[in-house]
């Protein structure tokens, strides 16, 4: 799967309800998270696995990403897991509760093994690792820099207030260290940075602000927990006709620029370097997505 | 994620949460009276909307009980769904793999739908089973007898005493063939393994019996709990109900058996009331003898519970002319091993 | 592979599938109890089959509660409540030696 693709929505899946994981891929969630760590009770671990293992090579989810949340490597369930879900081929391995580079590297390692064993191409599993306290927050910068498979870090707000001794409050104000940094190591180390889920699932308002708050801060995406919340989050990433309208200048002038085989690419007087170049590409493959333009780059309003 | 319910253990000693277990079960006509018992429970599940309490399922040994779910949460069945696949998974940790319902008449058609069989139903209560063994199962180990008048009697022979063997023989007499049923519950001071043996071993000379473990359908901790408390309250006598069409709807019919021999019980009301349940139910499919109680020469009645006592103080000499020779012949060499 | 402890996986919930497989001396039984026997008894018992053939089970009572379960969800199950006979559902490769 590829490294560089649209992640606004990350809907979380409970790894042992064969009702939820069926329907799953219907929702328009650009990620499917099935999780076999928190939502599954310990004696249902081996279940959870085997299902979500089965429907991943039979279920259709067509252009969804696949995430599996696995649990902690050091506990009887992590190796067996990380087994499973390549084996399945699943595109990325969530890594809960990260604390330090090492716990990155760990399970790479076993995922390499893996590979290995089931003869598939070494580096075809990617991975993300959730932050879930305060040393991991101290230290997002080297974790997320920790493996060439990471394609994103994430905050994991419950565990994370509990490790900080508060709790969520509707402005998010005791989350705002941790955002900031998240997203700052996100960013250094150039890899996706994605927000927390949010439990109240019948404050559409609360979640509009706080989606529009992340947004702001610079997330890439929100993980959901419920259909609903996929439309509002998609709607908060779409870009403004005026961006989507700079965007298409950009890539036109670079394109313009490639026919003359002039090295150096200009608009408007100002230089555009890659960091332009990139947030352009992603405007676009947002707005496509929220079907703004078609094929021809027409924008739809 | 979607619904937001979750499963949570209820510890009932907790004063707060037991107030609000009993709270939901009365709502559905569980008295308080009946969830006084709940010290007995194994386990007890509750599913949580929010804070509120909106299902609970208990289980005692492999018997699920003490089901409920509120009011508003009825329609869909998927309330029930879950709490019996919970309580399921919990049985199975523990390595129970037989389950047992008795519920409402009414419920019966909601467990059957969930994969449970019926075994009987009375005017209230249907008692539904499945898993790994079924009475059908049960039925097909016990060898069919010979002849056409056949006759059971069901003992715990705790230990095997002559007022049994009198029991026996007086129905040995008088039919084609007769099955023994022994209790199977382990009791202090013999196993179930020593009373059938001694069972066996006193009645060998018979040509005409059959000895069978009453198995988990008769008398047993899931039909028939208060029995070995020896209470006799209302509670108790819808057990013995249960008890009496259980024997005569499915082993009567299965065994052809046409009478129930039971010894008369002049000291315990339980057993008397007991009794009484065998008369209304049975008949007339199944005649009810009861046979008064074989007595000693000095006029004493037989006891077991004598025969226990006098095992555990070392005095078998007291009690060696109430017992058969197997029966003495264990008793002293199981006195000597202990010692 | 030989089952000689019963063992248990799956719910009563809408969509899932309970199956119970426990030691048989008699092949393989299978008790099925769903409410789309009709169109699809075969089919369930189709996968199961297969499944326990993979395994190479030869004897085993399997007692089956389907609610409306996909095909891969009655196959995780299966091989759940397997592994769990076997006691060997966490190891790496439980299926080891098998060719599917």
């Amino acid at each position: 799967m590829m490294k560089e693709r649209l992640r606004r929505t990350m809907m979380f899946v409970p790894g042992n309800n064969p009702a939820m994981i069926k329907d799953a891929g219907i929702y328009g969630a650009d990620s499917i998270m099935f999780d076999l760590e928190d939502a599954v009770s310990m004696t249902e671990k081996d279940s959870a696995r085997m299902l979500v293992a089965q429907a991943l090579q039979t279920i259709d989810y067509s252009e969804t990403e696949l995430v599996v949340r696995i649990n902690d490597l050091h506990s009887e369930f992590g190796r067996a897991d990380i087994f499973a879900m390549v084996k399945a081929g699943a595109h990325v391995l969530r890594l809960p509760k990260t604390e330090y580079p090492e716990d990155v590297v760990e399970v790479e390692a076993v995922i390499t093994e893996a590979e290995n064993y089931f003869k598939i191409p070494v580096g075809t599993t990617l991975m993300m690792a959730a932050i879930e306290g305060a040393a991991g927050v101290l230290n997002a910068p080297v974790i997320a820099k920790a493996s060439d498979r990471l394609i994103g870090i994430a905050i994991g707000a419950e565990d994370y207030v509990t490790n900080m001794k508060t709790k969520r409050y509707p402005d998010g104000k005791e989350l705002f260290f941790a955002r900031s940094m998240i997203v700052h190591a996100a960013r250094a180390a150039g890899i996706s940075a994605f927000d927390t889920v949010y439990s109240d699932v019948d404050n559409m308002d609360g979640f509009l602000d706080e989606v529009r708050l992340i947004h702001q801060l610079g997330f890439d995406g929100k993980s959901c927990i419920n259909p609903r919340q996929i439309p509002v989050v998609n709607s908060v990433f779409q870009p403004a006709v005026k961006e989507i309208q700079n965007a298409l200048e950009v890539i036109a002038a670079i394109e313009e620029a490639k026919e003359k085989g002039s090295g150096v690419i200009s608009l408007n007087g100002k230089m555009i370097d890659k960091p332009i170049v990139e947030r352009a590409q992603r405007t676009l493959m947002l707005a496509k997505a929220s079907q703004l333009i078609d094929e021809e780059g027409n924008i739809h309003a | 994620m979607f619904n937001q319910t979750d499963i949570r253990q209820l510890f009932l000693k907790n004063n707060y949460v037991r107030a609000q277990w009993q709270a939901l079960l009365l709502q559905t006509g569980i008295e308080q009276s009946v969830t006084e018992m709940y010290q007995q429970l194994d386990k007890t599940l509750g599913l949580y909307l929010g804070d509120e309490l909106v299902g609970t399922v208990s289980y005692q040994m492999n018997v699920i009980k003490y089901i409920a779910v509120s009011e508003k949460h009825k329609q869909s069945g998927h309330t029930l769904n879950v709490l019996m696949s919970a309580i399921i998974q919990e049985m199975s940790q523990q390595g129970i793999f037989h389950y047992f319902i008795f519920t409402k008449r009414q419920y019966q058609k909601s467990f059957e739908y969930l994969g449970f069989e019926l075994i009987i139903s009375t005017e209230k209560i249907a008692v539904l089973e499945t898993g790994d063994w079924s009475i059908q199962q049960y039925l097909a180990t016990i060898p069919q007898g010979v002849g056409e008048k056949k006759a059971a009697i069901v003992m715990n022979a705790n230990p095997f005493t002559k007022g049994h063997f009198y029991l026996v023989e007086q129905a040995a007499r008088t039919n084609d063939w007769v099955y023994v049923f022994v209790l199977e519950k382990e009791q202090t001071l013999f196993s179930t393994a020593e009373r059938i043996n001694l069972v066996q071993q006193g009645l060998k000379n018979f040509k005409n019996v059959t000895i069978v473990s009453g198995g988990e359908y008769l008398i047993s901790p899931a039909t028939f709990p208060t029995y070995f408390l020896r209470k006799d309250d209302e509670l108790a006598k819808e057990q013995m109900v249960v008890d009496a069409t259980l024997f005569k709807e499915r082993i009567a019919t299965e065994l052809n058996i046409t009478t129930r021999y039971v010894g008369e019980e002049p000291l315990s009301p339980m057993t008397s009331s007991y009794n009484k349940v065998l008369k209304m139910i049975l008949p007339p499919e199944v005649a009810v003898d009861i046979i008064p109680r074989k007595k000693t020469e000095d006029n004493q009645v037989i006891s077991a519970s004598q025969v226990r006592e006098a095992f555990l103080n070392g005095q078998l000499e007291k009690i060696k002319h109430m017992v058969p020779e197997t029966t003495y012949n264990y008793l002293k060499s199981k006195r000597r091993a202990e010692q | 592979m030989k089952i000689a402890k019963t063992a248990i996986a799956g719910t009563l919930e809408s969509s899932d599938v309970q199956i119970m497989i426990a030691p048989n001396t008699e092949g393989i039984e299978i008790d099925l109890d769903s409410q789309v026997i009709e169109q699809f008894g075969k089919q369930i018992k189709k996968v199961i089959l297969e499944t326990l053939h993979a395994y190479q089970i030869t004897n085993a009572k399997i007692k089956v509660v389907d609610k409306g379960a996909l095909d891969c969800v009655i196959i995780a199950r299966l091989k759940t409540a397997i592994h769990r006979s076997l006691g060997i559902q966490h190891q790496e490769t439980p299926w080891e030696g098998l060719t599917k």
